[in-house]
């Protein structure tokens, strides 16, 4: 496996610079930042680009509560309360792609010229009052491959599977430690894509956005622990 | 928390940290490893959905399947997925799985023991063969067979009962692939692998909506694309997909013209002096074979084609009738859209894949349109050259390793065809059984399987892994026909399903990681996994319900292996058909190490390109060398444009298209079971185009009825969802067994390879 070194720069990049801005303007400046227009991306069959007019439907996004949570917060643009058990619920076992909770904006599209709008970058986007969460992968752009929508809340059949147990809120190897990395790092090693910003589920969200080396303290704990072998010579 | 706080917090962490350091001999604490950060046990499968064949590796937590994730070693997906991929552990937890045997008394299914239905099963078998002959007894098993599976089955029913009723869905699905290839090349399956996408610089993707039905390949191809926007991506297509919009050109066709546009595109090399002369002399022969061939739609259709010699010039006249012009007037797509199409496949410099899956092989001229793009393929020397090359794209798992390679068909054997007196002694030595008892004529394809059920010629039909009362065309005929009186029918399924309701036997299956098995991708991947969880209740692998069902039939010498180890007997006995360059197979233990091994593997090389001298151990010299043909040659067919079995008319004037959904497996049996997938798209509908549904006063969301000369159904128009077909045509997806479309296709096939199209057939559209 070859991976494309200049993109990945490139995301290291994007994501640095988030960082940075979230350091150097602090969460009030950062909600200032809208999502960037569609248009600014390479529409192949510019007819077809549909008009962003949506029709929301349930599914879940307006659960949010999306009143103003911090006080001193100059302006009228809520902070996300998404919280961990919004953040499950929306994955059929930790570590699967979440299902889109709103409708999509473009059918026929695969996503590389609609999704990639809001959660390439993040940033409030006033049309669904909220902060988009940033996606970890953006070299991806069939959304649709992974990310689908509830179209209604039916079951075909019932199921009995059962998920994995949820990683581990209390994590560290000893006290005061930094905390072990409880997911797999495939393609979710942009931290700061789901770990910082003001779309951030709360109880994941880092105390400390401006140290941009995450892996410097946070190691991966994916897989099971086995005891250390020296190999015979 | 405020920021303060957390400033405070991080200094009060840091003093803790440093306080360890200062003092090493003191224990602060036993370090208090939380279970949860554990892990999960990650374990190597394929992917048991889409012929893609991406490595999975499924997370294990107290003996179940709880969590997958994208295997980054494998070669194929690098640790990416589709969304039926991450939720696939999912199918396995379904609250209505068969735990049970289930026999029908009285009209009604009863539940009893497994070992007492083998029993009638094995009985009830031998019973039909002594009453009617052992042709009257037969399997229909499926490309989502494992490989021990259909290699079972096949000495089973060929070696020891002696009959050649042994067919397989992938009848249904790459049927005309392989006659495709058998008819240019002499040997079956691609020459290239997935590997061609990091080198190629034009996809030419042919009736192939492969951003749904080849996810994750189709994102190796816009990754490429991303860091080398000249890179182009050109869709040929009858309906306007995801793939479509992600395209840098489309060209949207009239069903059955792909056959004159390719023709059109080496009209047009040969006129410009794009072919490679020196490649054509050295390496290619040229062929037409028999026209006016018919669609099979009787019963006891047969066709045989035949070979004719041609000269480069007589096939180059024969091509005159195929000007960008003419091929315009009768495909809709633009002569200078042709020209341009043909121009890429002509420019040297340019590497070119052609990709293709259904479009191509559920087609009533399926064969000649995968030799049409082979044609395209072999004048120019574009082939078995890393990023040049042909691709076709396998629906089914396995439809390569157990249909394909094993030859779970009537007219093969696990090495070559049953006609040919060499392939029955080598099977009979393997397999220690006198050459004698394996028939050399082939009996019954698919269709005609179900035929001879219908006219009672088979009496005895057992179904594995497949569910043909939703996939079979023309389905009333068929579903009728099991149904008959002095039908037995038996199914090892899973859950309930259309084709369970018509069983007589219902033996429950263990699916997939429940069970040992190896499946063969559509790249000549082998991929091997191990047994990871328990099956449910008194669940049995297809495997081993067959090997008890043998073995009660008193071929208990024919099937010796110990449960225990008995996929790497049966692996490593299938080897022996498979020895020597040209299809070796890897030993079992290099496939439990491996995310999939590549095949023919030649002194534990992995074959990336056949028929060159630089990739291929069993081509001479130092290019190309097409080996499979006893001419030593590729053959260029000629292959005219006919036309469809069924066309609109005033009557019907509709073209109907059926297909899948991203979301859905085939016939959503098990898909539908995992919530996520089944609220993506919780039913089938009716694809319309918005022109169409204007003039019919459709509204999207409206209820539609559709007809055909078989059936009728009512169901949801969808106006401008994911797809939007050409004006006069509908599509619909098969997997919704409450909306059967099936009974509205035809059962006109390909007559060399006889397999079904389901994407032609004339419909009548109505408001409801
Ligand atoms: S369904 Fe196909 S593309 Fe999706 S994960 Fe499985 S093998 Fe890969």
């Amino acid at each position: 496996m070859q991976p494309d070194k200049s993109r990945h720069i490139q995301i290291v990049l994007a994501t640095l610079l988030m960082g940075a801005t979230v350091y150097v303007l602090g969460n009030n400046l950062m909600a200032d930042r809208e999502p960037p227009a569609m248009a600014t991306t390479t529409a192949r069959e510019p007819q077809l680009v549909p008009e962003p007019k949506v029709v929301l439907k349930d599914a879940g996004m307006f659960e949010e509560p999306v009143a103003a949570e911090t006080a001193g917060q100059a302006d009228d643009k809520p902070v996300s309360k998404r919280d961990l058990a919004q953040f499950y619920s929306r994955r059929a076992y930790p570590g699967a792609p979440p299902i889109i909770p709103h409708e999509l904006l473009d059918k026929r599209g695969i996503g590389g010229n609609t999704c990639t709008g809001c959660h390439a970058q993040g940033g409030y986007v006033p049309l669904f009052k909220a902060y988009a969460p940033v996606t970890p992968h953006p070299q991806w752009s069939n959304c649709v491959q992974c990310h689908v929508p509830a179209a209604e809340k039916t079951r075909f059949r019932e199921t009995e599977f059962v998920p994995a147990t949820r990683p581990s809120l209390v994590k560290a190897a000893l006290p005061g430690g930094p905390p072990a990395v409880p997911h797999s790092l495939d393609y979710r090693g942009a931290c700061q894509a789901c770990h910082a910003g003001p779309a951030a589920v709360k109880e994941i969200r880092t105390p400390h956005p401006e140290r941009q080396n995450c892996r410097q303290c946070h190691v991966s704990h994916d897989r099971p622990d086995t005891a250390f072998e020296r190999q015979q010579p | 928390m405020k920021r303060r706080d957390m400033l405070k917090q991080i200094a009060t962490l840091a003093a803790v940290g440093a306080a360890q350091e200062l003092m090493p001999g003191v224990v602060f604490a036993a370090p208090t490893v939380d279970p949860r950060l554990q892990g999960l046990d990650w374990q190597k499968a394929p992917c048991r959905f889409c012929g893609t064949g991406c490595g999975l590796l499924i997370g294990l937590e107290k003996g179940r399947a709880v969590a997958v994730k994208g295997d980054p070693t494998s070669p194929v997906n690098k640790g990416l997925c589709c969304v039926k991929g991450y939720h696939s552990v999912m199918a396995l937890y379904g609250a209505d799985r068969f735990k049970t045997a289930w026999v029908r008394k009285d009209g009604k299914l009863t539940p009893v023991p497994v070992q007492q239905a083998l029993d009638l099963v094995a009985s009830k078998m031998k019973e039909t063969i002594a009453a009617t002959g052992k042709d009257s007894v037969a399997i229909y098993g499926s490309g989502q067979w494992t490989i021990p599976d259909g290699y079972v089955a096949s000495k089973f029913f060929k070696g020891c009962i002696g009959t050649n009723n042994v067919e397989a869905n992938a009848r249904l699905c790459m049927a005309s692939a392989v006659t495709g290839m058998m008819t240019t090349f002499g040997l079956d399956e691609p020459m290239g692998c997935y590997e061609d996408i990091d080198h190629a610089d034009v996809f030419v993707l042919w009736g192939n909506n492969m951003a749904e039905m080849h996810p994750v390949l189709f994102s190796r191809v816009l990754e490429r694309r991303l860091a080398r926007p000249e890179i182009k991506i050109i869709d040929l297509t009858t309906r306007w997909t995801r793939t479509s919009m992600a395209s840098d050109k489309v060209m949207v066709f009239q069903p059955q013209t792909d056959l004159a546009i390719l023709n059109a595109i080496c009209y047009e090399i040969l006129r410009n002096g794009w072919a490679d002369q020196r490649f054509l002399e050295q390496h290619v022969s040229f062929k037409a074979g028999k026209t006016n061939i018919g669609y099979g739609t009787e019963d006891k259709f047969a066709f045989t084609d035949e070979a004719k010699p041609l000269t480069l010039q007589e096939y180059r006249k024969k091509l005159e009738d195929y000007t960008p012009e003419k091929v315009e007037a009768l495909s809709g797509v633009p002569a200078k859209d042709i020209r341009y199409l043909a121009s890429l496949y002509g420019d040297p410099k340019k590497k070119l894949v052609s990709f293709w899956c259904m479009g191509f092989n559920q087609h009533t001229r399926g064969t000649w349109v995968n030799n049409l793009v082979y044609n395209a393929h072999l004048l120019t020397g574009k082939i078995s050259m890393p990023g040049n090359g042909p691709f076709s794209l396998t629906g089914q798992p396995s439809a390569c390793g157990t249909v394909r390679e094993v030859g779970t068909l009537t007219h093969r054997l696990p090495h070559g065809d049953v006609t040919d007196p060499h392939a029955r002694e080598l099977a009979a030595k393997i397999w220690r059984v006198p050459v004698e008892r394996i028939p050399s004529k082939p009996t019954y394809h698919t269709v005609e399987m179900f035929r001879a059920l219908d006219r009672g010629e088979i009496r005895f039909l057992w179904i594995q892994v497949t569910n043909p009362m939703v996939t079979m065309p023309k389905l009333k005929r068929y579903r009728d026909a099991t149904k008959k009186e002095g039908r037995f029918i038996v199914v090892s399924e899973v859950y309930p399903t259309p084709t369970s309701d018509i069983a007589d036997v219902i033996l429950p299956s263990a699916m997939w990681i429940e069970r040992e098995g190896m499946f063969g991708s559509g790249e000549r991947r082998t991929q091997h996994w191990n047994k990871l969880v328990q099956p449910p209740g008194e669940a049995m692998s297809d495997t081993w319900q067959l090997i008890e069902v043998a073995r009660r039939m008193g071929f208990t010498k024919e099937f010796p292996y110990k449960e225990e180890t008995h996929i790497r007997d049966i692996w490593e006995e299938y080897r022996q058909f498979q020895h020597g360059p040209q299809h070796e197979m890897a030993p079992y233990d290099e496939l439990r190490a491996k995310p999939g091994v590549l095949w023919p593997f030649v002194n534990g090389k992995e074959t990336k390109w056949r028929y060159h001298g630089k990739y291929d151990a069993a081509a001479k010299g130092t290019g190309h060398h097409f080996y499979g043909k006893p001419d030593q040659h590729a053959w260029i067919w000629f292959r005219p444009y006919e036309a469809p079995a069924e066309s609109p008319d005033a009557q019907y004037p509709f073209w109907l298209n059926t297909g899948r959904v991203v979301e859905h497996w085939h016939t959503g049996s098990l898909t539908r079971r995992i919530p996520v997938l089944h609220q993506a798209v919780p039913r089938s509908y009716a694809e319309l185009h918005p022109a169409d549904a204007k003039r019919l006063n459709v509204r999207n969301g409206d209820r539609v009825r559709l007809t055909s000369r078989r059936g009728s159904l009512v169901l949801t128009a969808q106006i401008d969802g994911r797809g939007r077909p050409a004006e006069g045509q509908v599509f619909v997806p098969f997997f919704d067994e409450s909306i059967l479309i099936n009974e509205l296709t035809l059962d006109a096939f390909c007559p060399i390879s006889r397999q079904p199209d389901y994407k032609k057939c004339a419909v009548k559209v109505e408001k409801a």
